[in-house]
């Protein structure tokens, strides 16, 4: 039998929306606000959800211990505390909207998740208490609940 | 019940090219709207005790009110921008298809469906409500999905 595991962590970054190629007018028509010079800060809430078969003896999907400890390691203790735009190399690059952020860690988290034994099926980061974005890591088949049943269940 | 199915997404024989700011990935996207209304379960073709009894407390004069949160899901690949949708268009679709409308208003007559004078209308039910909610988005919003609490 199959399940799904949830772990929620959380991390404070600040970000700035600008595109680098653009100029600083076109940035402001369209990221508005949230492309000021000097970035601002959100406390983002990150749920991570892996599927697998529970184990018949330690009742496990996979060890959790383990999976927190990869989370930490991969996403918190890298983006906690720092400019995204400066401090994630990935982010020079790739505006960090909260979508390009869940994307970026279901990147990070897909193979460490599948070394536990696990399958990544959902990354969820909100952004704010009225907006989050989810990436689904795996294509949800006859039978699963539809994708937006998933992702209001967690808002 | 037999167990859910998950699968991969078919591997492309030539692989997506890799688009800045992470265009063409497919993303959903959750916004969180909050109104505070009334509404009252009165048919007027049923008798006050037949309401009574099959509303109960819902039934009383002259209605009772809810502090509604909706949560609106909307999905697609990013665009050149690293957005599902620019934020701004979604707080106004919500704004000015629902919020405005709603808050602080009584439910009972405030949209066409619920003017029960009307033999299609029906009573302002959170589903009756949701479902009304989703026919004026969607023509403004690629929804996946509505929550009213």
């Amino acid at each position: 039998m199959e399940a799904f595991l949830t772990i929620r962590t959380h991390f404070a970054a600040a970000h700035r929306l600008a595109r680098p190629e653009l100029s600083a007018e076109q940035n402001d028509a369209i990221y508005g606000k949230c492309a000021r010079p000097h970035g601002h800060g959100h406390n983002y809430l990150l749920e991570v959800t892996v599927r697998g078969g529970i184990d018949p003896r330690t009742g496990m999907v996979c060890d959790l211990a383990a999976l927190q400890e990869r989370v930490d390691a991969l996403v918190v203790e890298p983006f906690d505390h720092t400019f995204l735009n400066k401090d994630v190399a990935h982010f020079a690059t790739t505006v960090p909207t909260a979508e390009n952020i869940a994307l970026h860690i279901a990147d990070l988290l897909s193979a460490p998740v599948a070394e536990l034994g696990a399958t990544l099926h959902k990354i969820r980061l909100q952004e704010s208490p009225n907006n989050a974005a989810e990436v689904f890591a795996e294509v949800p088949q006859l039978g699963m609940r539809p994708q937006a049943l998933e992702a209001l269940a967690g808002a | 019940m037999t167990p859910p199915v998950m699968a991969a997404p078919p591997a492309s024989p030539v692989p997506a090219p890799v688009l800045p700011h992470g265009q063409g990935r497919p993303c959903v996207i959750t916004r969180r709207a909050t109104f505070s209304a009334s509404h009252r379960y009165w048919l007027p073709e049923l008798s006050a005790e037949q309401n009574r009894a099959r509303f109960g407390a819902c039934s009383l004069e002259p209605g009772h009110g809810h502090n509604y949160e909706l949560t609106v899901a909307m999905g697609g690949g990013l665009d050149a921008d690293g957005m599902v949708l620019n934020l701004s268009e979604v707080k106004h679709a919500i704004r000015e298809q629902v919020t405005d409308q709603l808050n602080f208003r009584c439910l009972n007559g405030v949209w066409p469906e619920f003017v029960l004078e009307r033999p299609e209308a029906m009573l302002p039910t959170t589903e009756a409500l949701a479902l009304a909610i989703w026919r004026r988005l969607a023509p403004h919003l690629p929804l996946l999905g509505l929550r009213l609490h």
